[in-house]
């Protein structure tokens, strides 16, 4: 099957990298200089070219951008991976265009019409101003933008026609190699086409010829798809339901098994893995398993997948299991040390990934908050899917009151004889140092907390508030 | 031939040595309290391995007995089903990496002790306090934290009830503590290596200002009235700097 391109170019792709399409006149701007305006600035008189003063008098309201490759890029390839859904031979063509090979879909989506209504859905969708170019090589397309409406396949010579047509001073070449062209009477571009391609070379030189040659498809023109997102998925189907969950688990290490050579062939690792119980009753059960690094060895991610799995009830028969990963990040080797010190301890990560498995558990790292309130003013940080750079609390110095090593969340409500809090049937000796704490921003009552001692020994922080009462906050 | 049977006896784990030569000469974990580490055999905390401390419900004021032993050292700090929340300013004042500190809580009895047995014998953890959920605690499942916390150079300290201090335990470090006064522990030795039940001290633990008593008066409604009825003249007001300790104290 011959080869069909389809050119998708956006032109105004610098213009709307960041921010879209937009109706208001709008200009790319490098060194004081306009370099590319929208239709409307376009429509009030701002061209290419012009200075920015001039540009701003011609336009009130012009909106100015700086050029950013690096947004340019980005976007270019977002619209690449978009359009993997369409074929697997997504070629970016950089500064704006993005090539496609669909002669090898054209059954898949059922015929060029409906491979090109497709093509027009995704150009709706798309955010940016798109123009689309087909032809039987990637530089035809490229040139062969504006086609007349196609209901079938058109076959390569009226490509070639159409080529035939192009007018050499619409051609995107270099102004002396253009003049050259056109000083001996040359009008388009199909009136090279028959002459000897011996001496067009000698004559414009080797890189024209080698140009027209691509573009003709006289010669290949390799291209450079790019290459898909990778996830990990495997599945693995049973003869009979199994109702036992440790039966599970030699399914379960071959599939792993199967994920640590891939990560480790392509020297990736995954922080999540996600495992699909299919059940006898067409449900399907998903478990979650998670790492507090990630990881690519087979028998911790087996190791805690049977943890998580222990933990688990099946409401009928599994009769398939599925794997898939989370998006692979690259490995670090640089994290491994080489020389460990022989008494050094494991990290604390890889004891709680084992022990977050268990759902009964609750764990978390205390650390300051920074809130008002004593309770509010202590986070608990969960450790897994927490980001690396948590906040954690540093002894400041400014904060030199006595606050006690234990609270209390909720505070306790203690009972009030003659206007003495008691706790545990005995009064409390209250010290006449008074601390208050009042937020009225959060509609609570400002608190007066003391320090106070009870018989059985112990030193207490109550506090006093205008509606309830007493409260015990914690202990020293 | 006694000799050779001696030492292969000695040689056994389970084997309980009333004095032990060697003890005086292990240096521990110095505790942080001078008059601690005089009651105890081997000058501070053992390396690793089980320690109970049976105390009455809560005590507060046990966890500044081993501030000390939470800031210093290697591996991870756990503490497990702690009694309240335990206030991060305060255990970073106190010098405690909180980075490398980890709270296990749980309602559940059996996978609390499922992890904290995991977690003793993982070799991450360097101490772990844990309190002891409700309900007996075999010999069985203490024995197994004994060895685990050995196994995984872990100082396990395990807070009990007083009225466990009558069952037999594996543990070879049993201290009884009790709070006679606020900011004062006293500290007696239930059992241990070398050393005799019975000795006892007492360890401050608390900042002058906070255990010395407040004025009598401050009993008194005057002071604790609520601020509604501030403007009203206080029939006793508060002395004007502090008295004398031997005049506060009842």
């Amino acid at each position: 099957m011959s080869a069909l391109w389809v050119a998708l170019r956006f032109p105004l792709l610098p213009l709307e990298a960041e921010a879209g399409p937009s109706t208001a006149p709008r200009a790319l701007v490098r060194r004081h200089r306009i370099e590319l305006a929208n239709g409307a600035a376009l429509a009030a008189g701002v061209s290419p070219g012009l200075r920015l003063a001039t540009a701003r008098a011609l336009c009130e309201h012009l909106e100015i951008q700086e050029a950013s490759a690096s947004a340019r890029e980005n976007a270019l390839a977002r619209q690449a991976r978009h359009l993997l859904a369409l074929t697997p031979q997504v070629c970016p063509a950089p500064p704006d265009t993005l090539l496609l090979e669909v002669g090898g879909c054209l059954k898949l989506f059922g015929g060029f019409r409906n491979l090109l209504a497709r093509i027009d859905q995704y150009r709706l969708h798309c955010p940016l101003t798109s123009r689309l170019g087909l032809g039987h090589t990637p530089l035809a397309a490229c040139h062969l933008s504006e086609l007349p409406a196609l209901d079938t396949r058109p076959e390569t010579a009226r490509f070639q026609a159409w080529l035939a047509e192009l007018p050499l001073a619409g051609l995107d070449l270099e102004p002396a190699l253009r003049e050259r062209l056109q000083a001996p009477g040359f009008r388009t571009l199909g009136e090279l086409f028959p002459l000897p391609r011996p001496a067009l070379g000698k004559r414009f030189g080797a890189a024209f010829l080698d140009w027209l040659q691509r573009l003709l498809g006289e010669k290949a023109d390799p291209r450079r798809p790019i290459a898909p997102p990778r996830p990990f998925r495997a599945h693995r189907e049973f003869d009979q339901p199994i109702e036992n969950l440790t039966l599970l688990e030699t399914p379960m290490a071959a599939l792993l098994a199967d994920l640590e050579d891939s990560l480790r062939r392509h020297q990736e690792e995954v922080a999540a893995i996600r495992w699909h119980l299919m059940l006898n009753n067409r449900q399907r059960d998903t478990l979650i398993v998670r790492r507090a690094r990630p990881g690519h060895d087979a028998a911790t991610w087996l190791d805690l997948s049977r943890r998580r799995l222990e933990h688990h009830t099946l409401g009928a028969g599994v009769l398939g299991l599925a794997l898939d990963s989370s998006r692979c990040r690259p490995r670090n080797p640089a994290l491994a040390e080489l020389f460990p010190d022989p008494g050094a301890r494991p990290p604390l990560e890889r004891l709680v990934e084992k022990l977050a498995m268990e759902p009964a558990l609750n764990l978390y790292q205390p650390s300051d908050g920074g809130e008002h309130l004593p309770e509010q003013d202590e986070r608990a940080l969960p450790f897994l899917g927490r980001p690396a750079t948590a906040r954690l609390a540093e002894p400041s110095p400014g904060r030199v009151n006595d606050r006690p090593l234990w609270l209390l969340d909720p505070p306790r409500r203690l009972d009030d004889h003659n206007n003495v809090p008691h706790w545990r049937g005995r009064p409390l000796t209250l010290f006449p140092q008074s601390e208050r704490f009042s937020q009225p921003w959060h509609g609570a009552a400002p608190r007066r907390y003391r320090v106070a001692h009870h018989p059985d020994g112990l030193c207490c922080w109550v506090f006093q508030d205008d509606q309830h009462g007493w409260w015990l906050q914690g202990f020293f | 031939m006694c000799s050779d049977f001696l030492q292969q006896l000695l040689a056994r784990r389970d084997t309980w040595r009333g004095r032990d030569p060697d003890a005086a000469m292990r240096s521990g974990r110095a505790t942080g309290f001078q008059a601690l580490d005089g009651l105890l055999e081997q000058g501070g905390w053992p390396d690793s391995g089980l320690v109970e401390l049976l105390c009455t419900l809560p005590c507060p004021p046990l966890m500044h007995l081993l501030l000390p032993l939470l800031a210093g050292g290697d591996g991870a700090r756990v503490i497990a089903n702690p009694p309240a929340r335990p206030s991060a300013p305060a255990l970073a004042r106190a010098g405690v990496d909180l980075r490398q500190l980890l709270v296990l809580q749980s309602r559940e009895r059996a996978p609390l002790l499922r992890a904290c047995l995991e977690a003793v014998a993982s070799d991450s953890v360097g101490v772990m306090v844990l309190w002891a959920p409700g309900g007996a605690l075999p010999a069985g499942t203490l024995r197994r934290f004994h060895l685990g916390a050995q196994q995984g150079r872990c100082l396990l300290i395990l807070v009990r009830p007083r009225r466990a201090a009558s069952q037999p335990s594996p543990a070879p470090l049993r201290l009884d503590l009790s709070c006679s006064a606020p900011g004062q522990l006293t500290v007696a030795v239930h059992k241990q290596p070398g050393g005799r039940p019975g000795a006892h001290c007492q360890v401050t633990v608390l900042p002058e200002h906070l255990r010395r008593a407040p004025p009598a008066c401050a009993t008194l409604p005057a002071l604790t009235r609520r601020p509604l009825v501030d403007h009203l003249p206080s029939p006793l007001p508060p002395p004007p700097g502090p008295l004398p300790l031997s005049e506060l104290r009842p």
